[in-house]
């Protein structure tokens, strides 16, 4: 617990890496930095606006919490304070300056720490040893600052840790000194190496993990977590201070392999600059002499063994103007790029040499350095501010009309006249009990396989969807779906599958394809009641050579009706309409009187009858269908419903048979 | 009784989407959704060590020797480095397609759903055509004035990135439940197209440029008829196709 390794924010969780990304920023502690803060109104307007999401704004009674979600290419620089400020002042008149000039004086009667780096995993390592402290409460500052951020309190020193990496980015580690025992060795751990981790852990190492040890042990999991062996305890006295830079995608896969992400692992993780850890570890010292102003500590090992060097990239205004749509001009651009705190010079009246350092950039790899201007660009963009800064222009497409592939135009059509003879369309799951093309990690036991044929899923629905044939309007209801599939040969196929109940009214299936797909090639045909066809392929290489086809539908104004988890009840009315109602819209009369536990009306039989006098009487059949979205309806319900509708019917001068 | 059946909604939606993006000049196409690392992952400069990747949660496909990792692909982005690679620009091109994320299914979360990607190329697209072009498709989409904003933001296939929202087509920026009241509703992620995606695909990015985007059909489909749970899309229930 004892360690900055731990969780610091208590909404960061280990197991959802989408919140790899979010920070909490409490207002006062930008001062440090800026020598105006906006309100946090406008901060929150700024950030959104130029810079990052903002989630959530908590106003405090000593200052705000701004909860923000800091973009991926940028968790490198802005997962801290110090990087929220920088961007502060970019977007706003507030000047930016980082105050502290912390100088060290190291006491030459404490030894320095020994400290051998073994593998080039660690590119720096920065180690102090600090002689008399004590396991004190924090003071108030600190401890307000951390219950505004949700941040737990334990003690000064640790505290201290904490507080730098939410300040400046760099996490950092506080060893207890007497439990460390010769030279602090950075190597990779052996096969089978043990550690337990500081909230008691067990972990057992392989040799693609870096470690920090002693001569005995291994002391922390590096970048990711802190051990038991040098815990800082209540009878320290005297601590190591490590504040160090970790190979990036290393952190990253220890802290996947063992399952503990922390808010040190996440650093490492997005490339903290190793260049900073001097200004965190001097911060360190000095907040602690603040604190403690006893302490004397040594002076300060550092093994720096490659630091990364800034580099210049050309970028032309021409381009910028092409890339965005402006029509900045030289000073347009300059100015942005002062803002942006980068240094630059200006090579023609179209090129400026931009100095790219750690600030804003974030280079993995030597190879995208060439990128680096499409950066500065997006960079000089979001200065600009899309809604401000880019102007409006009108659309211009490069042809009259686009043509879709091949198997969108045949699938469309098929809609259409599977549609207009009746079938209902719908969709089901692509992953199934059986298959061949198998996940790795599938969401449950019987969705393992990638289906090889649309069966499974249409004959999963086809008798709940029988039954609710009332509230279609229909006394059966015939389904068809279109999708993809992988067959045995693995070659992925958009197949139709069509299907009905086995009855003998029903539609018979080979008609309608015959008449849909003729020649076409059947896949699967179950009896008469399920046939599965092969309509194209879902191809490789996407090719649009077809006119698009327009769905026959008329939805623009579909009121969605939640579906009822309750059965449904039905009744029929037969009667012989009187003369003045012939022309009437009877089944939406009969829809009113029903009230609202009626959730549909269909006319399903009318037939003229001579009667005895020789006159023609027209008779007409409805079927009324009950549903409640709150309970099972009873008998009783829907038959005083029916005898309402009865008597308003009679009303009318209709005989009701 | 009643003869005529009924499209699913996200049929019609995807065609609307299909009839518009034509009618701009935009081919609509698609490629696999068994996909290869390569074009989920890789061309779209998204490789494996990067923290980028846990942006997507991803169903592995077991993998058969001779064809290297694959997915479920995650995203329709996967169709832009298969198009790219295979044609030479200025193209216009439009994905609707189904994509998979590994993750607890609820009323807003599937594991499997529809996604819009889209992209085009030429030598004078810039982010002002960006713009342009999606006050254009949403105003078809929804056969009414709908403006649209950007804010920043990242995908590591863009450069630079950004969030898209539009208007609120419900209340016009009136405020309602629908964009929870603040008369925008996000949409889309896009950018312009990273120039390192171009150069995995031949292009010359000196030469070429342009904007991609994607968005989810899915939520848009349940945004405009208020459907309430993601899930009946697919669970085969004839009484959702019945609705439309």
């Amino acid at each position: 617990m004892m360690c900055v390794f731990c969780i610091v924010a208590t909404y960061v969780c280990q197991l959802n890496f989408n919140v790899l990304f979010f920070m909490k920023i409490y207002t006062p502690i930008l001062k440090n930095f800026l020598d105006a803060v906006p309100d946090t109104q406008t901060l929150k307007k700024i950030i959104t606006d130029h810079a990052f999401e903002v989630e959530e704004v908590t106003e405090g009674l000593y200052g705000d919490v701004i909860d923000l979600k800091v973009l991926p290419d940028r968790a490198h620089d802005a997962l801290s304070h110090r990087g929220i400020a920088r961007e502060i002042a970019t977007h706003t008149n507030a000047t930016y300056s980082d105050s502290i000039n912390d100088v060290l004086v190291p006491d030459t009667s404490v030894a320095s720490v020994p400290v051998r780096v073994e593998s080039p995993l660690c590119t720096r390592y920065m180690a102090v040893r600090i002689t008399g402290v004590k396991i004190t409460e924090s003071s108030t500052w600190l401890k307000e600052a951390f219950l505004a951020l949700g941040m737990r309190s334990i003690n000064t020193l640790v505290d201290l840790t904490n507080y730098v990496l939410i300040e400046r980015g760099q996490p950092l580690h506080v060893f207890d000194a007497k439990k460390v025992k010769g030279t602090i060795v950075v190597r990779m751990a052996h096969v089978g190496e043990k550690m337990t981790t500081l909230d008691d852990k067990y972990l057992t190492l392989d040799e693609s993990m870096l470690v920090i040890a002693d001569d005995e042990a291994v002391l922390a999991l590096a970048g990711v977590k802190g051990g038991k062996k040098a815990e800082v305890d209540a009878h320290t006295t005297e601590v190591i201070l490590e504040c160090a830079s970790f190979d990036s995608i290393s952190v990253r896969k220890t802290a996947f392999k063992t399952g503990i992400r922390t808010d040190a692992s996440k650093r490492f993780e997005n490339n903290y600059p190793s260049a900073w850890a001097d200004e965190a570890l001097a911060r360190y010292v000095t907040l602690l002499k603040c604190e403690q102003l006893e302490i004397i500590h040594s002076a300060v090992t550092d093994v720096y063994t490659n630091p990364r060097t800034p580099f210049i990239i050309d970028v032309s205004i021409a381009r910028v103007n092409s890339l965005l749509g402006t029509s900045l001009t030289q000073k347009d651009v300059t100015d942005i790029l002062t803002k942006l705190h980068l240094a630059f010079t200006l090579k023609t009246d179209d090129v400026c040499a931009v100095m790219c350092g750690d600030n804003l950039f974030n280079i993995r790899e030597e190879e995208d350095k060439k990128y680096t201007a499409y950066a500065i660009i997006g960079h000089i963009a979001r200065v600009l501010g899309y809604e401000k800064g880019i102007p409006k222009k009108d659309y211009i497409a490069l042809k009259e009309k686009g043509l879709v592939a091949h198997f969108i135009h045949e699938s469309d059509r098929i809609r259409n006249e599977l549609v207009a003879r009746g079938f209902v369309e719908v969709r089901t799951y692509h992953f199934q009990n059986e298959g061949v093309e198998e996940l790795e990690n599938p969401i449950a036991n019987d969705k393992k396989f990638i289906r090889e044929s649309l069966f499974e899923g249409l004959n999963g629905c086809l008798i709940g969807n029988l039954l609710n044939a009332p509230l279609l309007g229909k006394t059966t209801v015939s389904i068809f779906e279109i999708g993809t599939i992988i067959t045995r040969n693995n070659v992925e196929e958009v197949h139709l599958a069509i299907t009905r109940p086995a009855d003998k009214k029903a539609i018979n299936l080979k008609n309608v394809l015959h008449e849909v797909l003729p020649n076409c090639k059947i896949v699967n045909e179950y009896n008469e009641w399920f046939i599965e066809v092969y309509i194209a392929d879902h191809s490789d290489l996407p090719v649009a050579d077809s006119e698009p086809v327009s769905l026959m539908h008329s939805v623009e104004n579909v009121a969605w009706q939640s579906l009822s988890p309750y059965p449904f009840a039905t009744r029929d009315i037969a009667f012989f309409v009187s003369d003045e109602v012939k022309q009437k819209e009877l089944r939406d009369i009969i829809f009113l009187w029903a009230g609202a536990l009626c959730v549909r009306v269909d006319m399903f039989d009318e037939f003229e009858k001579k009667v005895e006098d020789g006159n023609l009487k027209l008779s007409r059949a409805y079927r009324l269908v009950f549903q409640s979205n709150e309970k099972t309806l009873t008998d009783e319900e829907v038959n005083s419903v029916m005898q309402n509708v009865e008597t308003e019917i009679r009303a009318l001068g209709c005989e009701v048979r | 009784m009643n003869t005529q059946g009924h499209l699913h909604p996200l049929s019609i939606l995807i065609n609307d989407i299909t009839q518009v993006g034509t009618s701009l000049g935009f081919d609509v196409v698609d490629g696999p959704e068994l996909e290869s690392e390569k074009y989920n992952f890789d061309m779209l400069n998204i490789p494996s060590w990067h923290p980028a990747r846990d942006m997507w949660d991803t169903f592995w496909v077991k993998t058969l020797a001779e064809k290297g990792r694959r997915v479920m692909r995650t995203h329709t982005s996967s169709v832009q480095p298969r198009y790219m690679e295979s044609h030479t620009p200025p193209f216009a091109v439009m994905t609707p397609g189904k994509v998979f994320r590994y993750e607890a299914t609820d009323a807003t979360h599937e594991a499997q759903f529809f996604q819009l990607e889209g992209f085009m190329v030429g030598k004078d697209i810039s982010v002002a055509t960006m713009q342009a072009f999606f006050a254009q498709f949403f105003s078809k989409l929804f056969k009414k004035e709908i403006n649209v904003r950007m804010r920043p933001s990242y995908f590591p296939f863009v450069e630079p990135g950004v969030e898209v929202d539009m208007s609120c087509f419900k209340c016009a920026g009136s405020g309602c439940n629908t964009c929870k009241h603040t008369g925008w509703i996000e949409i889309m992620g896009a950018g312009m197209i990273h120039p390192k995606v171009f150069d995995a695909c031949g292009i010359d990015h000196n030469e070429w440029q342009g904007f991609a985007f994607g968005m989810g059909i899915d939520r848009l489909l349940m945004m405009k008829y208020g459907i309430d749970d993601v899930r009946l899309l697919y669970s085969g229930d004839v009484r959702v196709s019945a609705q439309f």
